[in-house]
């Protein structure tokens, strides 16, 4: 023997994979035999080839006799699972329902999750496009507003960095057309290659070339459409900010998963824009920066490149901050100081799971009870021949069948839920089964649940032995092995139940926390109240804003009517007695909010004046040099004696004279910050924001028709744009709103589905039980023993549950609600409430079929033939 | 009566002709000598199977062999039936091309 080779382990697992076992042997020592000789002969390679072809070259036949026992025991399974179906049709019927729910439950939600997933992630470069953050070393706050001349420095600096884009920003600005208004529109301005590296979708016109006249705009879809109709826009001029602009590009409308939103884009006003502030231009952060990396270059060894530069480059740098790359993909769902949408999908993302958990465990549960009734079948099977391996196939198969009845049902019943969804969501959905990912990802789910669902079952009812049931042996399911079993359905409805009061427990604290942030204090009146806002057209004087104030207060159905000016942060704080050192005071100064107000500011937001006074317009002083200061100021600031103290802001130096109540404007989901108010005598450059209007309660309808016909008539053809301060602090809480409402529905749907679960199984106990129970009351036991005798388990299970659920439920709450600065906290209420509910809800779920098998006639359930 | 098929005659008289020693490789081997051509072992398997269902060959497991290291074979051995359906199939040949003169290709 020159050499010896080993055959193919390949082909060998295939031929054992495609041919019976009888075959199997017979085929590979024939086989192997003839490799020995020849691989003593020839080469090893040939003798492997050989080997292949000839497996190769068996497979049609093996196959082809093998596939027809299959077809014919495929027949047999499908006749003896749809006669199964129909004899359990309420077990059936059970399942498939809680299947489908389940099943529809985590496609909406991770359709949902998958939305806030897709944000950012359609621009081609998107792998190498990065946000230049810049975060604050001495106390963890990141922004991503960075210098304009940070974005030559990197270029200039980092030869990795290809491009670097800045974008600002403007909110909403007026747009006009041939001298007409056309409303007011989100816009901003960008460095004429933003095109290169982001690929928002062009629907004409050149992205290359349209921003490299500094007179050009590219507008979207939306605003071409609204200015000029169905005319060509290419080359038409509108007018934004007194400039007139060429319409060089549209773009189709920036989907909705797109962090970045504009409705026009315009070049710079490059020299004016950057170079007005030439003395201040490394202290404006108000560029929102993106950088394009070479491909392949790693984020990281860029940041540690540039990480000092705003501190080696600014002046007036205090050496606290640090620069880095954010990538774009992580912009949506990471905030920079931690937290963000992440966590939601997260939350989400377990929760359709544990639904659908929850219908996947009926369903094990509900098949391995019914074990019983078809242990017989299990026998005879393997007594005539098959193999474990076959019964295994069989009941997974069943499964498969029920999972897919119910993914057809599930698909169905998305379609229909769909619209409700969106509308608790906050979102505009669709299920495309086009779309690879949605139908990838439902196929997913479907093979998930089958897989989990199916598996034990099967291979548990394969393991019976064929003796024991054919023998009509006692205990084959109920015995020992049941009891193995029953152990393994309690713990399965321990789970259920513990997820189950886990979300409840979790919907009532969100819910709790919704409430008592949309009920707390506000310290100020936000109901029927409304601001103005006045846009720039209009101009902003002071005298103009009187006239029309006092015009207002005229109308019988507007209380109150004040003017304000426009909100600025961040400055320099100075105040008698001042203690500390340079770097804190930058940090109190950054973290202050300051406006100007008239005298009838106080009562037109119905503030409160804790000590000192508000500003009389009668006392020229008090436009000269008084300040009026928050709570949260005299906290932050730590001032022992605010009233009459010396304070400057931005270096004007005054007193302050009085001290409100935080007025929490943005509604509880910030922690209220230092605020400065003063009033500001008349100049030829007024700057003022907006008027807040009251109304007289009950006649906010009129006030407000009153409201928009004087505007009219100070105003003609001016927008006119106004915000109820209640609708905007009840959008500031749109997460939580919809949070809760989903947890709500969710919730709602794990009891059922868990109740159908117990339902059906405390269903079937009393059905192989009846005889007992029969006889159990012919020998004298009441109605309220035998419901106790078959509610006691269940019972005990829904109170373990509770003891599972209830810490769980508590850690978990808590760290969610570290997210508020404002807590309601975890009320200890809320466990012993939910718990005796679950346990009631599940009581009474068992009680239809415990008090229907103990009132039964004995005679029925004992006459026998 | 039963016809053999084409592929039983020809595995069938393989066997025959192997008498004792009938079994996958040999089987094959035969057959190439017969008619010239490899056959698949699937084949051959599969038109073993149907001829065992029919009663025309058994099939016996034999003792450990040395060149298998130390495992057993499977033998085939004709049965009576067998004789039986290849005698039946010879006069079928001899009946269909008896007094036929030697077809020419002209």
């Amino acid at each position: 023997m020159k050499n010896y080779y080993k055959s193919p382990l390949i082909a060998r697992l295939l031929i054992k994979l495609t041919t019976s076992d009888e075959d199997y042997e017979e085929f590979l020592l024939d086989l192997e035999e003839s490799f020995v000789l020849i691989s003593q002969t020839e080469q090893g390679v040939s003798a492997a080839r050989w080997y292949w072809a000839r497996v190769l070259e068996s497979l049609p036949a093996l196959m082809i006799d093998r596939l027809k026992w299959r077809m014919i025991m495929l027949k047999n399974y499908l006749k003896v699972a749809l006669r199964n179906l129909r004899r359990n049709r309420v077990y059936s019927l059970i399942n498939i329902i809680g299947l489908t729910v389940g099943l529809a439950c985590a496609l909406l939600i991770l359709l949902w999750v998958q939305d806030e997933m897709s944000y950012n992630r359609f621009h081609e470069n998107g792998d190498t496009i990065y946000r230049v953050v810049n975060r604050r070393t001495d106390r963890a706050s990141t922004s991503s507003q960075a210098p304009a001349p940070l974005a030559d420095v990197l270029l200039d600096e980092i030869p990795e960095i290809e491009e670097a884009i800045r974008f600002l920003f403007r909110g909403k600005v007026d747009v006009q057309h041939d001298g007409q208004f056309m409303g007011s529109w989100d816009g901003a301005s960008a460095d004429p290659e933003v095109f290169d590296v982001f690929s928002f979708p062009f629907l004409e016109g050149d992205a290359r070339t349209a921003l490299d006249e500094p007179q050009s705009v590219v507008v979207s879809e939306s605003l071409a459409k609204a200015c000029f109709g169905i005319e060509a826009p290419i080359g038409r001029l509108l007018e934004i900010k007194g400039d007139l602009l060429t319409v060089t590009g549209v773009l189709a409308d920036i989907p909705g998963n797109s962090d970045i939103q504009f409705d026009f884009l315009r070049p710079h006003l490059s020299n004016v824009e950057l170079v007005k502030y030439d003395r201040f231009i490394w202290n404006w952060f108000a560029f929102h920066l993106y950088v394009k990396v070479a491909d392949g270059v790693d984020a990281v060894s860029i940041d540690e490149k540039i990480g000092d530069f705003l501190n080696t480059y600014r002046e007036s740098s205090k050496g606290n901050l640090k620069v880095f790359l954010q990538p774009l993909a992580r912009m949506h769902l990471w905030h920079l100081d931690g937290g963000g949408p992440i966590q939601y999908v997260i939350i989400f993302t377990v929760v359709a799971l544990f639904v659908l958990a929850l219908a996947s465990i009926n369903f094990i549960n509900l098949s391995t009870a019914m074990a019983g009734r078809r242990a017989k079948e299990i026998g005879l099977r393997k007594v005539v021949g098959s193999s474990r391996a076959e019964i295994v196939r069989q009941f997974f198969g069943e499964s498969v069948v029920i999972v897919a009845l119910a993914g057809f049902s599930a698909l169905l019943l998305s379609f229909l839920a769909l619209p409700f969804f969106n509308t608790l969501s906050g979102k505009a959905l669709t299920i495309n089964l086009l779309n690879l990912n949605v139908s990838g990802l439902f196929l997913a789910l479907l093979a998930g649940t089958a897989l989990l669902a199916g598996l034990y079952p099967a291979i548990m009812l394969s393991a019976l032995s064929p003796v024991k049931t054919l023998k009509g042996e006692k205990g084959v399911v109920s015995g020992k092995t049941g009891h193995r079993r029953f152990g393994m359905a309690g713990f399965l409805v321990v789970l259920q139940f513990t997820l189950s009061i886990g979300l409840m427990i979790s919907t009532t604290v969100i819910h709790r926390q919704l409430q008592y942030m949309m009920n707390s204090d506000l310290g100020f009146n936000a109901s029927n109240q409304t601001f103005v806002i006045l846009p720039e057209s209009v101009g902003r004087r002071m005298d103009a804003l009187m006239a029309l104030k006092q015009e207002l207060i005229q109308s019988p159905h507007i209380a109150e009517v004040s003017g304000r000016g426009p909100t600025g942060r961040g400055g320099t704080v100075e105040w008698e007695g001042m203690t500390q050192d340079a770097n804190t005071v930058e940090y109190l100064g950054n973290h202050v909010k300051y406006y100007f107000v008239d005298g009838d500011y106080l009562s037109t937001q119905g503030m409160n004046i804790l000590e000192g006074r508000f500003f009389d317009e009668g006392m020229a002083s008090d436009y000269q040099n008084a300040y009026v200061i928050n709570e949260a100021a005299v906290k932050l600031w730590d001032l022992e004696e605010p009233v009459g103290m010396p304070f400057s802001l931005n270096r004007k130096a005054g007193t302050i004279i009085g001290v409100y109540q935080n007025m929490h404007q943005s509604g509880f989901k910030e922690e209220m910050g230092a605020e400065v108010l003063y009033m500001e005598p008349s100049t030829p450059w007024d700057n003022w924001a907006g008027l807040s209007v009251r109304f007289i309660d009950g006649s906010l309808k009129e006030g407000l028709a009153d409201l928009k016909a004087t505007w009219n008539r100070f105003y003609p053809g001016q927008p006119f744009n106004h915000q109820f301060v209640d609708d905007e602090i009840r959008q500031a809480y749109g997460m939580e709103r919809h949070l809760t409402s989903l947890f709500n529905v969710f919730t709602g749907l794990a009891l059922f589905i868990s109740c159908l679960g117990l339902f059906s199984l405390i269903s079937f106990m009393a059905e192989r039980r009846r005889k007992e129970i029969g006889i159990r009351k012919t020998l004298g036991a009441s109605v309220l023993q035998i419901w106790g005798l078959l509610s006691r388990k269940f019972t005990m299970w829904v109170v373990v549950s509770n003891g599972i659920a209830w810490p769980l439920a508590w850690f978990a709450m808590g760290r969610w609600l570290q997210n508020y600065p404002y807590q309601h906290g975890v009320e200890w209420w809320i466990f012993p409430v939910i718990g005796i509910a679950a346990l009631v809800i599940a009581l009474l779920t068992i009680s239809v079929q415990s008090i229907k098998a103990s009132v039964a006639n004995p005679v029925k359930s004992l006459y026998y033939e | 009566m039963i016809l053999l098929t084409r592929a039983e005659e020809i595995v069938l008289l393989a066997v025959y002709k192997l008498k004792e020693n009938a079994y996958g490789v040999t089987i094959r081997e035969q057959i190439h000598q017969d008619i010239s051509r490899y056959w698949a072992f699937g084949v051959i398997y599969k038109t073993l199977k149907k001829m065992r269902d029919k009663g025309f060959v058994d099939k016996i497991s034999g003792d450990p062999v040395a060149e298998r290291g130390g495992r057993k074979k499977y033998f085939y051995r004709i049965t009576p039936e067998g004789m039986k359906a290849l005698e039946e199939i010879f006069n079928v040949h001899a009946s269909l091309w008896g007094d036929m003169q030697p077809i020419s290709m002209d």
